[in-house]
């Protein structure tokens, strides 16, 4: 836990505590209130919940800011979260239908299985199944005349020319006699048929295709739609627009983001309430989105409660200081424990960070007794 | 200046001695009357460079008062007491170790192979505990001053770290 000047940006003290629970708060809040003596101005804390409760026992009348680094933070990744499920459910479930499609066919084809007995919940592969089906019962005759006629007849059918996959398998289908001269007899019925099949296989592997390349598409849209206007390139703006073409659906997505990050660049009075963001959710919706939305809505007031504020000095500020955590101390704090030198005792630990921060650490001692420790001091 | 070795790795020798702050009056007695006793030569490591290796033959005199007839030393300014290094090789230790947060074991190989000083990991570990102040582990901020211009506006935030005490330390009783 680390307490930082906000203004003049240098980490103040810090404890190693064994949780960021409410009692290692009051722990580290109390000392510091002792330590500092001064009264405090503005208290700036993420949404946790335990900070929180800990701030407000110990210092119950100094104003309480949330982060905006975090508030926004916790809404894009509640779009992460989000805009994977919508991956999977559209595109990857579908992917994979496709390819339990492809190894059924191959199953009964083996003589393993007598029909696809699969749940699909997808219109394209229900329909590639049916075609399957068709295709199997044709081919099951053993007259190549009937076969032939039957085919032909099944091409000029209302439904196979429905299916997305009919051109890619009339392709291969041409290729069997083309490429290979085959004419429909009983003798080159046992070439042509597993050809038939791998025809069909080779279509629904060109629909699985042009799902994946969409899927790849859907992965650059995901980090575009989460991108702060303001940091928007003229070459960004092009490849949202290319995407939210192909995904009209996520115009919704990238509109309600578009305004939340508005707001922070509004004065009070023009502010709308993030009642807005509901608009994203459904019941379907992640839960991390869910929360997200609902925590941002209850903390609204505190997160965009200064747009200035008067330094001690009495000049008029702005604001970004005060309403962000500075995250570069723990940045700092994260390289050291990269490198995972001196950080395999307490006391190394203790003296790394307190060197690396220049400022004083303590350390709990719900910590000290989890790791059953014992001073060589004492 | 001369060659050290095949490497081509240069051995520059600096000269300093005691002598050259002679003291003007004896610590014990006050008094002007002083000769010099005796001298003790002490090779000093000191940082170098990839092709340069530095070394300081440091004389350490020691001074006889003729009225009181004791011997006495002075601390020389640039040379650490007792050491058998700069203080700029601890001080660029230290820096590397605590500051731009290396490991002791890397320090020690580049004074090792880079800068031709002649230590161990141990000696190494030595100075960043010194240094760093490593002591007791405090549970309260008493020891510690305020914080100089404070602004009254502060950030809490938490960092979660996971972290391996070593197997078999006494300390903490595993």
């Amino acid at each position: 836990m680390l307490a930082t000047d906000s203004i003049n940006k240098n980490p103040i003290a810090g404890a190693l505590v064994a949780g960021e629970s409410k009692e290692e708060t009051l722990f580290f809040l109390t000392h510091l209130k002792q330590w500092i003596k001064k009264p405090l101005s503005l208290v700036t804390i993420d949404f946790s919940t335990r900070i929180l409760s800990g701030l407000e026992e110990v210092y119950p009348h100094v104003p309480i800011q949330k982060c905006v680094f975090h508030a926004i933070q916790l809404l894009t990744r509640g779009y992460i979260k989000e805009l994977t499920r919508i991956k999977r459910t559209r595109l990857l479930d579908h992917i994979k239908e496709f390819t339990l499609l492809r190894r059924k066919s191959l199953d009964i084809e083996k003589g393993k299985m007598l029909k696809i007995e699969l749940n699909l919940n997808f219109s394209d592969t229900q329909h590639s199944r049916s075609m399957y089906k068709s295709l199997h019962k044709i081919l099951s005759n053993t007259s190549p005349t009937i076969i032939e006629s039957k085919l032909i007849e099944f091409f000029a059918q209302q439904d196979f020319r429905a299916w997305k996959g009919h051109e890619l398998f009339l392709e291969s289908y041409k290729k069997i006699f083309i490429e290979h001269n085959f004419t429909f007899s009983r003798k080159s019925l046992k070439y042509i048929i597993p050809k038939l099949y791998k025809a069909w296989r080779a279509a629904i592997r060109g629909l699985r295709k042009d799902l994946e390349r969409t899927k790849t598409i859907f992965n650059k849209a995901k980090y575009l739609v989460l991108m702060n206007p303001k940091n928007m390139e003229p070459f960004h703006r092009r490849e949202l627009r290319k995407c939210l073409r192909i995904f009209p659906w996520l115009r919704i997505y990238r509109k309600t983001l578009v305004k939340f990050y508005y707001q922070f660049n509004i004065s009070p009075e023009k502010r709308r309430p993030l009642k807005f963001l509901t608009a994203i959710l459904s019941e379907h919706s992640h839960p991390w989105l869910n929360s997200a939305v609902h925590t941002l809505i209850e903390n609204e007031e505190n997160i965009f409660r200064y747009q200035t504020f008067l330094s001690p000095k009495t000049h008029t500020l702005p604001s970004k200081s005060i309403k962000v955590v500075k995250e570069s101390a723990n940045k700092t704090l994260n390289r050291l424990y990269r490198t995972q030198c001196g950080m395999r005792t307490i006391e190394n630990l203790q003296m790394r960070i307190s060197q690396r921060l220049s400022c004083p650490i303590i350390v709990s001692p719900s910590l000290k007794e989890k790791l059953n420790y014992q001073s060589k001091f004492n | 200046m001369k060659a050290l070795n095949d490497r081509g790795v240069e051995l520059e020798i600096r000269e300093y001695s005691d002598a050259d702050f002679f003291p003007e009056r004896c610590p014990i007695c006050n008094k002007r009357d002083i000769i010099r006793h005796t001298y003790k030569i002490r090779t000093i490591q000191d940082l170098g460079a990839p092709h340069l290796c530095r070394r300081i033959r440091y004389e350490r005199v020691y001074f006889k008062c003729k009225a009181c007839e004791k011997v006495f030393a002075i601390d020389h300014p640039l040379v650490g007491k007792n050491s058998k290094y700069m203080p700029g090789v601890i001080e660029y230790a230290a820096t590397r170790v605590l500051d731009r947060e290396d490991s002791i074991r890397r320090v020690t190989r580049d004074l090792n192979d880079l800068h031709h000083v002649e230590v161990s990991v141990g000696t190494v570990e030595n100075w960043i505990n010194e240094c760093g102040e490593k002591g007791e582990i405090p549970e309260d901020f008493t020891e510690e001053d305020p914080p100089p211009n404070f602004s009254g506006f502060i950030s809490v935030d938490g960092t979660f770290k996971s972290v391996k005490l070593k197997k078999n330390d006494l300390k903490t009783g595993q």
